[in-house]
């Protein structure tokens, strides 16, 4: 176990919350940086391949390090997929204990200030929650 | 021109290491941290691909990939692996499901293999094991219908991941002297 | 031993014949000896008569007419020149018998096999079968192939073991895998009448010749016969070797417990050796990786 069965729960009653009173958010999903699926919900039976899609959150997320890099850009927070059904967003949460990546599927004509603001509230209540 | 060879195998086989061997390049790598060290106790795994590059007297390079082993990242093997010219299949026989692993990897890569332009770098192999280790790929191998190269090598060292280059560049050469045109 | 007799020859004449065995057989595969007149030989040379023996034994020494050459097995010459009689023993050499690295493999091949001391060409070489070594009393590696390769096959056998304290110390070793190899590579003639010019041939799994035999050529050959069937005369000439020499190359994975598979279907399409292409680059390559067995084709 990754993380302790009570801190799932957590993170799974955040992540329900979050779907379920956020219209603009289609599904969260949180693994580990090297692709293990921790917890995933989707508003209103929405599906995602959850095991498939943590896997390419972790290749995702560890290619936009890599880029950054790269590039001359230290400390990459993520990377933003760009469709014209909506965005997709990956972020980095990064604790002593796990490194995490959470993953975010916005609906279609959210604006992108409005659905990166989203994103990074969801990101860290799941890093005060990792900090507790 | 640029020729690419990609470096396939399980967790913990050496891929990563290997590039580093021998790139000119600081290798690029997308290391993460490893959560299951049930299944390998190292630090970091990597999840998308490495990157490598020996560059050639002659303005030519010979490109380095190595794809991440887990299998959950298998979506990513196609995209990595894309007009390889050969793969380097390498495995860690201190794990007891190497053979198994073999096979997986060969199927995998079964073009490759198909064509040729596969070999096979076995670490971590005591000396008295060699004559056991070596019986078992020649009856997968029979069993393939696969008479694929193996060779012993430790991926740190940089001499032995370019024999398995080596023997890439010997399989296209009998290509082009074989098929013709 | 494998005899010849001769048939109708003086004394002086047979004195001759019997030198020239002498000389050759230390070039053949099996142990040739002549003991003199007589028609009981594995070979009978006869001066001219045609009638004595017919068949497969027989070979007539002098000129014959033509319906008389059918009758035998071959003809030499008189005088007999050495190597036409060399090429005649190799051509006689019983294609069951076992070469000396045969004989080796099938006493290596049981894994469970308790140690086995022979005196080979006198000095006792050691047979472990549980680590699959072979040990010598005295001398380096190389010595323990010469000592063995200067054995005949029939000398090779359990019978002929030789009782050794546990407390003997042993010079050197070799794994049994490398001796195979390097016996059965010496074993040209053999190769060369065991093995067809033309049949297709593939290897279904990898010979280890970079730790056996680090050559480029060798190292080309194993490469080509892994991947595909071909003739001993395509691969020759794929890899810019003589046919003998892919002959006892093929000799040497079967020995060394490689199977060789005879195919009837022709996979090459050997269109002639073309220039490569990218052929600079490859050679760049090679020199970039210092190259393990320097540049092929001297590039
Ligand atoms: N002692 C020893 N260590 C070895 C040997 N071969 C490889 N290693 C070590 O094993 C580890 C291999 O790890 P990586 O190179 O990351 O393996 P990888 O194939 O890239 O694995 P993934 O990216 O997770 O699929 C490194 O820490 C190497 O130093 C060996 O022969 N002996
Ligand atoms: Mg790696």
């Amino acid at each position: 176990m990754i993380l302790p069965a009570a801190t799932i729960e957590k993170i799974k009653e955040i992540l329900n919350y979050s779907t379920d009173i956020r219209d603009e958010i289609e599904s969260l999903l949180l693994c580990t940086s090297d692709g293990h699926e921790i917890a995933c919900a989707s508003y209103r039976g929405l599906k995602i391949e959850e095991a498939k899609v943590s896997a390419m959150a972790a290749s995702f997320a560890g290619l936009s390090l890599t880029i950054a890099d790269c590039c001359n850009k230290q400390d990459a927070l993520g990377g933003i997929v760009e469709t014209k059904d909506g965005l997709i967003i990956c972020g980095l949460i990064k604790t002593p204990e796990v490194d995490l990546v959470l993953l975010g599927v916005f609906a279609k004509g959210v604006q992108h200030g409005l659905a990166l603001w989203n994103f990074r509230n969801q990101l860290n209540k799941f890093r005060s929650l990792l900090k507790s | 021109m640029a020729i690419k060879v990609i470096f396939v195998g399980p967790m913990g086989a050496g891929k990563t290491t290997a590039i580093a061997a021998i790139s000119d390049i600081p290798p690029v790598a997308t290391e993460a941290r490893n959560h299951d060290k049930t299944m390998h106790v190292k630090a970091t795994t990597t999840v998308a691909m490495d990157y490598g590059e020996l560059s050639l007297d002659d303005g030519n390079k010979l490109s380095l990939y190595g794809i991440p082993g887990q299998r959950q990242f298998s979506f990513i093997w196609p995209i990595v692996s894309k007009g390889a010219l050969g793969g380097i299949l390498l495995l860690d026989c201190s794990m007891s499901d190497w053979a198994e692993q073999f096979k997986f990897y060969i199927d995998s890569f079964r073009s490759l293999a198909n064509s040729g332009a596969m070999v096979v770098g076995l670490n971590r192999v005591e000396e008295d094991d060699k004559e056991t280790v070596s019986g078992v790929i020649q009856d997968c191998c029979e069993n393939l219908e696969l008479a694929l190269p193996y060779f012993f090598m430790d991926p740190r060292d940089p001499q032995d991941v370019n024999l398995l280059l080596e023997a890439l560049v010997i399989n296209a050469e009998l290509d082009h002297i074989l098929q013709g045109e | 031993m494998y005899s010849i007799k001769s048939y109708g020859f003086g004394p002086q004449e047979s004195d001759v014949i019997k030198k020239q065995v002498r000389l050759i057989s230390s070039r053949t595969d099996l142990p040739w000896v002549y003991e003199g007149e007589g028609l009981d030989g594995n070979i009978v040379l006869a001066k001219q008569h045609v009638d004595v023996l017919p068949g497969a034994k027989l070979v007539i020494v002098g000129t014959v007419s033509p319906a008389d050459a059918k009758a035998c097995a071959a003809v030499l010459e008189y005088p007999i020149r050495i190597m036409k009689f060399l090429e005649l023993l190799e051509k006689f050499a019983p294609k069951s018998a076992l070469s000396t690295a045969q004989a080796v493999a099938k006493i290596l091949e049981d894994r469970n096999a308790p140690d086995l001391v022979l005196l080979c060409n006198q000095v006792l070489v050691c047979f472990k079968n549980g680590n699959s070594k072979v040990y010598i009393e005295k001398g380096g590696k190389k010595d323990i192939i010469e000592a063995v390769s200067k054995t005949s096959a029939s000398a090779i056998t359990p019978k002929n073991k030789i009782p050794v304290k546990d407390t003997f110390s042993w010079s050197s070793c070799i794994s049994s895998k490398t001796l195979l190899w390097s016996l059965a590579r010496r074993e040209i003639g053999y190769a060369k009448s065991n093995w067809s010019t033309d049949k297709p041939y593939k290897l279904a799994s990898w010979p280890q010749v970079n730790e056996w035999e680090p050559n480029p050529q060798i190292f080309k050959l194993a490469t080509l016969y892994s991947r595909q069937s071909v003739t001993v005369s395509e691969a020759a000439k794929a890899c810019q070797l003589e046919e003998d020499q892919v002959k006892s190359f093929l000799h040497a994975c079967a020995t060394s417990g490689i199977s060789v598979k005879a195919s009837e279907v022709h996979e090459t399409a050997l269109k002639g050796v073309r220039e490569l292409q990218n052929k600079q680059s490859l050679n760049w390559l090679r020199k970039k990786i210092n190259s393990y067995f320097g540049l092929v084709n001297g590039n």
